[in-house]
C-alpha cells in the first residue's frame, strides 16, 4: 500500500516531526519512516483513537509518543488489525454510518415512548395498591386543612348535605365528608380520602334529588376509585421519566417534554371523569336511585358552562358527551328506582335554605 | 495590531509578533453519531456506561479542536473516570451515613449543620481534582498541561471568600469568581509554559452590575452584550508565557450581535428539531467560540518541552459532576 503522510511528537518536545507511515501485517508492524531513521511499533501495543476526522497512534510501551494522522481509512485499517482491542466494536457502532445512527435514536426514542404511554402508567397503578388507604386520608386531611382556611363554610348546608349523603351506601371504606363553601363559581371536587367539597351555586338550579344523589356519586367514586392517588402517582412517575430522559439534554427539551407530560395528564384525567361518571350510574343504581339526575346534573352544568374550552385543553369530557355516555348506559344496564322519601325530605330542606351566591 | 506586529519585528527579528490559528473542525453529523451510541450503550447498561460515555464525548470535542496546525487529545478513559465514580459515590455514602448518625443521635441541626459544610467543603475539592485530572489528560503534540495549585490553599480561599460571600448577601461574588480564578488559572501549565490570568473582582463586580442593570432597562435585550462581555473578560485577560519572556496573548472579537445570532439559532435548532439538533448546538457554539478568538505574540510553540507528570486519578472529575454546581473557573 502507499505510504501515509503523518506526524510524530517525540514526548520530549513539541517540535512536529514529518513521517511516513505503512503497514506490515506479516511481521504485525507499524512502520515508521522519516528522511533519517526508520522504525516500526508493533501492532500488539498499539493504542488507536480516532475521532471525527483525526487518527491518534500511541505505543503502549512509550505512552508519551504520538504520532497523527488525518487518514482516517489507514486509522481504521490499523484497528482491524490491533489484536488485543476492547475498541474495536465501539468503532464498529460509531462508523456504522448516519442512517444507522438515525434507526438507534428512532429505536430508543420508541422504547422510551412506550414505556412512557404503557409501562410506567402500569407501573404507577400498581404503586397505588401498594400504599395504604390511610395514606389517602392522611393526604386529604392535610390539604382539606390547606384550602378551607381561606374559604367560608356554610354550615346549615354542610349539615344538610351531610345528612343527605349519610343516606345513600357510596361503597367506599368510610363515608364521605361533606363540605358546602361559598362560592361565585359552580363546581365541586373530591380530595383523597373522604372530602368532598361543594361550591355552593351549583345546588342553585338543582330541581330533584336524584341530581344532587349523582352529583355526589359521580365525587365518592373518585374518592373509591383513588384517582387523586394514581393521578399524583402517574404525574410523578411521568415526571421523573422526563427529567431523567430529557434533563441531561438541555433545559429547553426538558420544558418542552414537560408540557407534553402535562397535557397527556389533562388527558388522563379526563379519563378518570369518564370513569367517575360511569361508577357514579352504578353507586346510584346499586342505591335505586333513578340515574336520569346524572342527566340533570349535567344539563345544568351545561347552561352553567357555556363557554366551553375544547376537549384537547380541558379536564372534563364535553358535556354533550357525558350526557350520551350515561344515556347509552342506562339503556344498557337494567335498573330500579325506588323513591326514597327520606332523601326527598332533606332535598327539599336544602332548597328552602338560601342558596343564593354571595355577590362580591 | 499590525502596525505594532512590523514594528516588533524591526526591534526584534529573532521573536516577531504574529497570530497563532484555533479552530474547531467538528461536524454536527460526527458528534451526533458520538452521542446517539453513547446514549444507547448508557441506556442499555442502566447508566453504569456513563464515565465511558463522558470520555468518548471529550476526547472527539478535543481532537477537532486544532491549535496551530495540531489537534489537542484528551486521555482520559471511562476505567479511570468509573474508578473516580465509585470513590465520588462512597464519599457522598459516607456523607449521608454520618447525617444518619447524628440524626439517630438526636441531634438533626448538627448532622445537617456538618452535612452542609461537608459539601461546601467538597466543592473546591472537585474543582482542584478536576482540574488536575483534566489538565494532565490533555495534550498537544504530544506535551501535557498540568495543573499545580495546592488543594489545602485552594480549600481555605473558596471557604474564605464563599463566608464574605455569604455574610455580604451574595455582593462579594465577583471577588470569589476572580480570586477562583486567579488562584487556579495561574496555576496551570502547557509544558514548560504558565497561563497567566489577570482578573480583578472591582472590574468584573461593575462589569455584571453594568450588565444587570442594562438588561432590566432594555428589557433584557442587552443580555446578549452582557454574555459577550463576561467571555471577553475571560479570554481577554488571559495569557500564556515563557520563562524566556516570550508571550501570547488572547483577544474575543466577537460582538454582541454575534452573541444574539447564536443564541438565537442555538434555540430555534433545538426548539424545532425536539432536541435532535443538541449535537449541532454544541459544534456551533464551539466554532464560534474559536473563531471569535485571537491568540497572538511572539511565542514558539515549536520548542515546548514536556514537564508535567500524569495524574490518573478522575476523583474530582466525578465529584464535580454529582455536585453539579457548574462554576466556570
Amino acid at each position: 500500500m502507499k505510504d501515509v503522510v503523518a506526524t510524530w511528537y517525540d514526548g520530549q518536545s513539541s517540535l512536529p516531526n514529518s513521517v511516513f507511515l505503512n503497514l506490515d501485517i506479516d511481521s504485525k508492524q507499524m512502520l515508521i519512516r522519516s528522511d533519517q531513521q526508520e522504525g516500526s511499533w508493533s501492532l500488539e501495543n498499539l493504542r488507536v483513537q480516532i475521532s471525527g476526522k483525526s487518527v491518534h497512534i500511541y505505543n503502549k510501551l512509550i505512552p508519551d509518543q504520538s504520532i497523527y494522522t488525518d487518514h482516517v481509512g489507514f486509522g481504521k485499517l490499523l484497528l482491524s488489525h490491533v489484536s488485543v482491542s476492547g475498541d474495536t466494536w465501539y468503532y464498529k457502532m460509531l462508523h456504522a454510518g448516519t442512517v444507522a445512527h438515525i434507526s438507534i435514536a428512532v429505536a430508543v426514542l420508541g422504547i422510551i415512548l412506550l414505556s412512557y404511554l404503557f409501562i410506567v402508567p402500569w407501573i404507577a397503578e400498581r404503586a397505588v395498591d401498594l400504599i395504604p388507604d390511610n395514606y389517602d386520608k392522611g393526604l386529604g386531611e392535610t390539604i382539606y386543612g390547606n384550602y378551607i382556611e381561606g374559604e367560608t363554610i356554610d354550615t346549615t348546608l354542610t349539615n344538610l348535605v351531610q345528612s343527605f349523603a349519610d343516606q345513600i351506601d357510596f361503597g367506599t371504606s368510610s363515608r364521605p365528608l361533606i363540605t358546602v363553601v361559598n362560592s361565585t363559581e359552580s363546581n365541586a371536587f373530591a380530595l383523597p380520602g373522604e372530602h368532598i367539597v361543594i361550591y355552593k351555586p351549583i345546588l342553585k338550579p338543582m330541581q330533584n334529588y336524584p341530581e344532587l344523589a349523582a352529583l355526589l356519586s359521580h365525587e365518592a367514586a373518585h374518592i373509591k376509585d383513588r384517582h387523586s392517588m394514581k393521578m399524583l402517582c402517574r404525574n410523578l412517575s411521568g415526571y421523573i421519566l422526563v427529567s431523567a430522559v430529557f434533563s441531561d439534554v438541555n433545559g429547553i427539551v426538558a420544558v418542552v417534554a414537560d408540557n407534553a407530560n402535562q397535557l397527556r395528564m389533562l388527558s388522563y384525567s379526563r379519563a378518570f371523569e369518564k370513569q367517575a361518571d360511569f361508577d357514579g350510574f352504578n353507586i346510584l343504581k346499586h342505591n335505586k336511585i333513578a340515574p336520569s339526575g346524572m342527566i340533570d346534573l349535567f344539563n345544568h352544568l351545561k347552561t352553567e358552562r357555556k363557554n366551553q374550552t375544547a376537549e384537547f385543553l380541558s379536564t372534563h369530557p364535553l358535556t354533550d358527551e357525558r350526557i350520551k355516555n350515561i344515556k347509552s348506559s342506562i339503556k344498557k344496564e337494567p335498573y330500579q328506582n325506588l323513591s326514597h322519601s327520606k332523601l326527598e325530605t332533606v332535598f327539599l330542606n336544602i332548597k328552602k335554605t338560601d342558596i343564593e351566591s354571595p355577590k362580591k | 495590531m499590525e502596525n505594532t506586529s512590523s514594528l516588533r519585528e524591526l526591534l526584534n527579528n529573532d521573536n516577531p509578533e504574529r497570530n497563532y490559528p484555533i479552530s474547531f473542525l467538528g461536524e454536527g453529523g460526527e458528534y451526533f453519531g458520538v452521542l446517539i451510541v453513547n446514549w444507547l450503550l448508557t441506556a442499555i447498561t442502566l447508566g453504569i456506561y456513563y464515565p465511558w460515555a463522558k470520555a468518548r464525548k471529550l476526547q472527539f470535542l478535543f481532537s477537532a479542536t486544532q491549535f496551530n496546525g495540531a489537534r489537542f487529545v484528551f486521555h482520559g478513559t471511562g476505567n479511570e473516570m468509573f474508578k473516580g465514580f465509585i470513590k465520588a459515590i462512597l464519599i457522598f455514602v459516607v456523607l449521608n451515613a454520618l447525617l444518619a448518625f447524628f440524626i439517630w443521635m438526636q441531634m438533626p441541626i448538627v448532622g445537617i449543620i456538618i452535612f452542609y459544610l461537608c459539601i461546601l467543603a467538597l466543592i473546591p475539592i472537585a474543582i482542584h481534582g478536576s482540574y488536575k485530572y483534566r489538565m494532565s489528560r490533555t495534550s498537544w503534540r504530544s506535551i501535557r498541561f498540568g495543573y499545580r495549585g495546592d488543594r489545602k490553599e485552594l480549600v481555605m480561599l473558596f471557604l474564605k471568600n464563599i463566608l464574605l460571600t455569604i455574610v455580604t448577601l451574595g455582593l462579594y461574588t465577583p471577588w470569589l469568581s476572580m480570586n477562583l480564578r486567579n488562584y487556579i488559572l495561574n496555576r496551570v501549565k502547557f509544558g514548560n509554559l504558565k497561563f497567566k490570568y489577570t482578573g480583578n473582582g472591582s472590574e468584573y463586580f461593575l462589569l455584571v452590575l453594568k450588565g444587570y442593570l442594562l438588561s432590566l432597562v432594555t428589557l433584557f435585550i442587552y443580555m446578549f452584550w452582557f454574555q459577550r462581555n463576561l467571555l471577553a473578560y475571560y479570554i481577554d485577560n488571559l495569557s500564556i508565557a515563557n520563562e524566556d519572556g516570550t508571550e501570547v496573548k488572547m483577544k474575543c472579537t466577537a460582538t454582541g450581535g454575534d452573541f444574539f445570532k447564536l443564541l438565537m439559532g442555538n434555540f430555534f435548532l433545538l426548539i424545532f428539531t425536539l432536541g435532535i439538533g443538541y449535537s449541532w448546538v454544541v459544534c456551533r457554539t464551539i466554532r464560534f467560540l474559536f473563531s471569535h478568538m485571537e491568540i497572538y505574540g511572539n511565542l514558539d510553540f515549536d520548542k515546548l518541552i514536556q514537564s508535567e507528570a500524569n495524574y490518573t486519578d478522575a476523583t474530582g472529575e466525578d465529584l464535580s459532576d454529582i455536585l453539579d454546581f457548574g462554576i466556570v473557573v
